[in-house]
This record gives C-alpha cells, sequence and structure tokens, in this order.
C-alpha cells in the first residue's frame, strides 16, 4: 500500500511542477505581438517578440543595411531607438560612440523586441526591397573568384547608383544549417536594371563564399536585397582615381560604365592590382573599354609576375605603380576597393600625393 | 551535465557552419576542454607558453603586411605571404572580439614546407590557448610552428596574484 | 515533534539574517558563494536569485510537507520530494532571468542552475520541518535566509573587489582568500549572537 502512495504521491508533484514549468515558459518566453512605431507614425507594424530588430524589420519589409549577416561584426545595422530596446548589450559597445548611445543608437542585430517599441530609421531604407532573382550565369573569372549574373523576377526591377551592394542570402546547406547573409557589391550599371552581377571571391571556410562557389548551379533562384551603401559616385573634381583588388573590381566596374554610359566629363585612371597573372581577369574588357575612350585609361599591375606570365605591364605593389602614375592631388577624388590591407597602403599614398581623407571613398565594412 | 548557456553557445559556434564552414574542431572526436587541455601539455613540453607562440605569429604577419600578398624573406630560408579579404570574424568564444579575415603563410623555400594561420587563430591562441581540433582545415599544431619557427621560451614572469 | 517553538516570526526573520545567518552561522550554500563572488554585480544578482528561490520553494515545500507529507506518512521519501520542487523552481526563475535580466542570466552562466544544489535551499526547508514552524515564521524564515545571504555573499564580493589589487600570497589568491575572509565576517558575527538565538 506504501509503495502505492508513494508513487502517486510522487507522480502526482511531478505533474503538477511539470505544469507549472510549462505555463511559466508560455507566459515568460511568449513575448507575444509587439508593436512596432517607426518615424513617429509615419508606419506602423505589429510582429511576433522575440527576434532581434534587425530580422523583425526585414520580415516586415523593411531592410537595414548588415554586412556581417547580424554577427555584430560590421556596424552598419544602427537604428536610432526611442523607447523600448532594454539595456545595452556588451556587443554593442564598441560599434556606438558616447555621442551616439545618448541619441539612442543601437544595433538592430542586437537588440531583441520583446515589448512595444519607437524607433527612427532614415527614408532611404525604404526604398530597399527584397528580390527574387534566378541566377543566368556563372562565370569563372579567376582559380577563387566568381561571377555572377542575376536576373531580376520579382520585383524585376531595380533602382541603384552605382557602386552601391546587395544583401545575398544562402540557404542552408552541407552542415550549415542556418540562412546567412552577405554584402556584395554589384558590378552591373544602373541601366541594365532587370538584372544583377556580382562578383565573388572565395574566403577560406567562408559560409556565403562557399556556399556561391560550390553550392549555386545556373537556373537556381537566389534571394537578394538592396541597394544599400554610400559608395557612390560625388565627382566633385576634374579627374578620377580608381583603385581595386580581387573582386573588389565590382563597384569599379560598376562606377566606370556608369560614368562612360552617361558620358560624363572625368579623367580617369583605373588601377588594377593582384600578384601575378592568375588573379587578374576581365584584362580584354578594360583594354578594349581604354581603346575606345580617351578619357580612360586602365593600369594593370602585378606585384610578383611570374616568368611564365610573360607580363608586360606595369609591375611592383599597387602603392608604388599609383605612385608612378599620379603626381598630385588637384582636382582629384579616389575611389578604391579591395582588401582592407590594400585599402590601407593606397590610403596612405594618397594622402601623401595630397588626395584629403573627405575625397577618398571606399566602403567601410 | 548541464551546460551554462554561454558553454553551449560557444561548442556550437565552434561547430561547422556556425562561424566558419568546416568548424574549428574538425573531426576531433575530443572535448572543447581536452583539446585545450592537451595542447596546452604539448606546448608546455615544447618549452613555450600560448603567449610566446601567439606573439611570434602575430609579429610575422606583421612582417608580411606590407607585402600585400607578394612574399616578404624572413630569416635564412623562410618567406611571410599575407593575404586579407574584406569583413571581419568574431570569436567563436563570445569574448567580444572580432579579428579581421588575413591569413599568414609561412613558407620554407628550401623544403617547400608551410605552416598557416588566421589572426583569428592567433587572438584564440593568445586568449584561450585553443589551437583547433585536429582535423581542422585551419589548426595550428605547436609541434609544426615549433619545428619551422624555432621560437625562444620567454623568461620567467613575475607572479603575483594568479 | 514537540510543536512550533514560540518564538515571534519578526525575531526568526532578524534572526535569520544576523545570528543564525546561513553562511556565516551555519556554513550552507559555500560553493556558488565562493565561486561567484569575485565581481559585486554578479554576486548581489545571484543573492537576489537565491532569495527568490527560498522564498517560492518556502512556500511550496511547506503546503507539501502539511498537506501531504503529513496526513500520508510520506516522511521517508519527503527529501527528494523537497529536491523536486526546488529544481522545478529555479527553472522558473531561469527562464524569468533570461526574460527580465538577460544580461545577469548570461553572467551567472552554470551558477543559475547550481542553486538546486545549494544546500542552504535544501536547508531552511529541512529546518522547517525539524523546528516544525507554522506558515508565518516558515515565510519570514525563508526571506530571512535569502536576505542574509545576500547579504553575506555581497560583502565578501565588496571586499574582494576592494581588494582585487592587492598583492597576495601566490596559493592563496581566489578561493584561498575567499575563505579566510568568510571565517573573518563569520568571526564578527558572532559578536551578534547573544542579541537573539532561534537555533
Amino acid at each position: 500500500m506504501e509503495i502505492v502512495t508513494t508513487i502517486l504521491s510522487i507522480s502526482l508533484i511531478s505533474v503538477a511542477l511539470a505544469i507549472l514549468i510549462i505555463l511559466a515558459e508560455r507566459l515568460l518566453n511568449n513575448y507575444g505581438d509587439c508593436q512596432i512605431d517607426i518615424n513617429g507614425g509615419a508606419r506602423q507594424m505589429t510582429a511576433k517578440g522575440g527576434s532581434s530588430l534587425l530580422s523583425t524589420l526585414a520580415g516586415q519589409g523593411i531592410f537595414v543595411p548588415s554586412a556581417c549577416g547580424g554577427k555584430a561584426t560590421c556596424g552598419l545595422c544602427k537604428v536610432q531607438v526611442l523607447d523600448g530596446a532594454g539595456p545595452l548589450l556588451p556587443t554593442e559597445e564598441p560599434y556606438l560612440s558616447a555621442d551616439e548611445r545618448q541619441k539612442g543608437f543601437r544595433l538592430s542585430c542586437q537588440v531583441k523586441v520583446k515589448q512595444n517599441i519607437k524607433i527612427l530609421i532614415p527614408e532611404e531604407l525604404f526604398n530597399i526591397r527584397e528580390f527574387k532573382t534566378r541566377i543566368a550565369k556563372i562565370e569563372t573569372l579567376t582559380h577563387d573568384i566568381k561571377g555572377l549574373r542575376l536576373d531580376l523576377q520579382e520585383p524585376d526591377r531595380i533602382r541603384f547608383k552605382a557602386g552601391q551592394y546587395v544583401q545575398l542570402y544562402t540557404k542552408p546547406y552541407g552542415k550549415v544549417r542556418e540562412s546567412v547573409f552577405r554584402a556584395y557589391s554589384m558590378a552591373s550599371v544602373p541601366s541594365d536594371d532587370r538584372s544583377v552581377e556580382l562578383i565573388v571571391r572565395q574566403v577560406p571556410e567562408g559560409i556565403c563564399t562557399t556556399y556561391v562557389h560550390q553550392e549555386l548551379k545556373e537556373g537556381d533562384e537566389l534571394r537578394i536585397s538592396g541597394p544599400y551603401g554610400d559608395f557612390y559616385l560625388r565627382g566633385d573634381c576634374d579627374e578620377l582615381v580608381f583603385i581595386a583588388g580581387g573582386s573588389g573590381l565590382a563597384p569599379i566596374r560598376s562606377l566606370i560604365l556608369d560614368i562612360l554610359e552617361k558620358q560624363l566629363v572625368y579623367k580617369m585612371t583605373f588601377f588594377f592590382g593582384a600578384v601575378t597573372l592568375r588573379d587578374l581577369y576581365y584584362l580584354d574588357f578594360f583594354r578594349d573599354l581604354e581603346k575606345q575612350h580617351e578619357n580612360f585609361r586602365f593600369v594593370p599591375a602585378l606585384s610578383k609576375p611570374l616568368p611564365d606570365d610573360n607580363w608586360q605591364g606595369e609591375t611592383g605593389l599597387i602603392t608604388e605603380v599609383v605612385n608612378r602614375f599620379i603626381p598630385d592631388g588637384k582636382n582629384k577624388e579616389a575611389y578604391l576597393c579591395g582588401s582592407p590591407g590594400m585599402i590601407n597602403a593606397c590610403l596612405n599614398v594618397l594622402q601623401t600625393k595630397g588626395i584629403g581623407p573627405d575625397k577618398i571613398f571606399y566602403d567601410k565594412f | 551535465m548541464k551546460q551554462s548557456p554561454e558553454q553551449r553557445e560557444i561548442e556550437e559556434n565552434l561547430g561547422p557552419g556556425a562561424f566558419s564552414a568546416d568548424g574549428f574542431l574538425g573531426s576531433d572526436p575530443r572535448s572543447l576542454a581536452d583539446i585545450i587541455r592537451d595542447d596546452q601539455a604539448l606546448v608546455k613540453s615544447l618549452g613555450l607558453t600560448h603567449q610566446a607562440i601567439a606573439r611570434q605569429l602575430g609579429a610575422l604577419t606583421r612582417l608580411g603586411l606590407p607585402g600585400l600578398g607578394t612574399p616578404v624573406p624572413y630569416g635564412d630560408h623562410l618567406e611571410v605571404i599575407v593575404t586579407d579579404y574584406r569583413g571581419f570574424i568574431p570569436c567563436p568564444f563570445r569574448d567580444n572580439v572580432r579579428e579581421e579575415k588575413r591569413l599568414t603563410v609561412c613558407r620554407d623555400r628550401l623544403t617547400g614546407d608551410a605552416i598557416r594561420w588566421t589572426d583569428l587563430n592567433v587572438h584564440m591562441i593568445a586568449a584561450h590557448g585553443f589551437y583547433e581540433g585536429r582535423g581542422s582545415p585551419f589548426r595550428v599544431d605547436p609541434a609544426e610552428v615549433q619545428a619551422m619557427l624555432g621560437i625562444q621560451p620567454d623568461p620567467e614572469p613575475e607572479k603575483t596574484e594568479s | 515533534m514537540s510543536g512550533a517553538p514560540p518564538i515571534s516570526p519578526i525575531i526568526i526573520f532578524f534572526a535569520s539574517i544576523l545570528t543564525s545567518n546561513m553562511i556565516l552561522s551555519n556554513f550552507l550554500g559555500m560553493c556558488s558563494f565562493i565561486s561567484v563572488s569575485n565581481e559585486y554585480k554578479t554576486a548581489s544578482g545571484l543573492g537576489k536569485a537565491v532569495s527568490l528561490v527560498m522564498i517560492l520553494t518556502m512556500a511550496i515545500n511547506y503546503a507539501i510537507y502539511h498537506f501531504l507529507v503529513l496526513p500520508l506518512g510520506l516522511e521517508y521519501i519527503q527529501y527528494i520530494i523537497y529536491i523536486i520542487v526546488i529544481a522545478a523552481s529555479v527553472q522558473v526563475i531561469e527562464m524569468a532571468m533570461d526574460r527580465f535580466l538577460p544580461d545577469l542570466y548570461l553572467k551567472l552562466g552554470i551558477f543559475l542552475p547550481l542553486i538546486t544544489v545549494n544546500c542552504a535551499i535544501l536547508g531552511i526547508t529541512l529546518f522547517m520541518v525539524i523546528r516544525q514552524y507554522t506558515f508565518l515564521q516558515a515565510m519570514l524564515f525563508a526571506a530571512g535566509s535569502g536576505l542574509g545571504w545576500w547579504l553575506a555573499i555581497s560583502a565578501l564580493a565588496a571586499i574582494r573587489e576592494k581588494m582585487a589589487r592587492s598583492k597576495l600570497p601566490r596559493g592563496l589568491a581566489g578561493p584561498g582568500i575567499a575563505f579566510i575572509i568568510t571565517g573573518l565576517m563569520a568571526l564578527a558575527f558572532i559578536g551578534l549572537s547573544g542579541v537573539f538565538a532561534v537555533q
């Protein structure tokens, strides 16, 4: 008899406690519906709480830029939160100045939507759209760089400034269980508005670049969003200096073609640097362009050409080549795209030539 | 045993598909704690410390930086090549550190042997004693590093509080 | 067992903070006490969590003791029942913390679920059983014990933070000096024991 009472009472208590825990979880982990108030009531939406502000907004069709896919390493997703964000997280601290913190700026990829929240976002963000695309062409440009041409399906047109970038969304593949997204500059011109061209370089162990290089096939569907970015032509000068390395050629190509198309009057020099010949691509394309346009000069440079390369062009580090060709900083603007090392080195050279930091442009992430 | 949420997240971050395509643990069957402990013993048997190794690797990276991808000679027969990529990778140990995506290769011109490491490797070695698991594409093996670079051990530091 | 002791609940409350402090007089709940006491904010947070768990579990365990254990004669498994209740309460408190205080939740890490095996929590329930407290006595005892634990760990953390830059003999840094400080605090609290005694 005792055994029965023992078993019954322990079971009863366990069941009662289990119910308590389930109820608590329902109550505490479920954030319910939260009201998001944007720009002082200009837009209002209701969304289920519990996710980051970045993804909640994206789910509602508002795309805040993020180059790193929400990992708090790029600092691009800043949003001004007037109310409802909760305490500042340690992951946000490195990206927000004291002034920004006072104004309520937060990293939207780190802020969790748990209650009604009021935010302010710049108007331009409302122009950013999500696109369904189909891969029309995948071209192998070098041993670690591929070019993609995406045909836009829905919406079927994109409006952007030459130099801007899009975010590319992967699907789970192999051991990667989640969808991630990363930023890639558009290599196509704005007038080519029914397609988007991208140039993607394989990063060792990169989740997104491995997806692009190994998983995607022509004909596949791919989701992108855009346009984003502050990298576009200012043009308050007579002469433009373009410097690119690796996949950084993408936005530069877009800028150059756009300028030539619109017949804007600038003297342009494009420096394209690599170590050996196998890392260069589109050489014929740009050489032809040079032949057709008097105001465009193409300067490919190799820092350590192999004998088999039979290289007749400029040699030396890109900084040395730029140094040789650019006499001074008068009336010039510079647009850079490439690896951080290349950009830092070129910044130094350009500044010694007298091109001020306000006249040098590059994507800062 | 129940893991703290932090530990759970770190182990997830180190697995494949989270921060890096193949992850940081490779095909290693050991737990994270065992990997760190075994490498700690290996480093000690070589007469070195994590700091000494990290310092030397970092110094070589800085040496190779101005080369912008071209080989920079080091010593009699070694050369260093540094390649970098745009963007940052956060440290999977959730310590709010992010590193640039920079790869350094140190090659022996005579034998053709090479060792390689990333800025993230250097941080994880210095801050967490983590050299990545066996089979991981970016495992930095302390023995291989020592064989190629011949790092001098640090002098005994003055110890006060632990 | 005799009936409830004829002590006012208010006295029990103050006694459990000062003269029968869980840590300093009974030395219960030492492991998280020593490990989490290097930073004041975290220690204080843990102290509050422990207090909450103590109050919650005392209420539930009191009900179980009087309405289940005594009538059905389940004294032989009462310890198991109390532990199950404590485990469940800690789960609920963990969830609440994750929701309302995520920063603290992450900082406490493994020590939040470790509250389950904090012997101070089981201790107060068993004291309630042994001393046959009434409901009011039991609740104030739980509240006082929680506050006392909180007081002790906050004091230790404050002292350790202040000492963070002092030079200590190599072996004593960390748990070593924490135990010594705790011992000194316990000695100091013995001085209060004449005020009122409940054990």
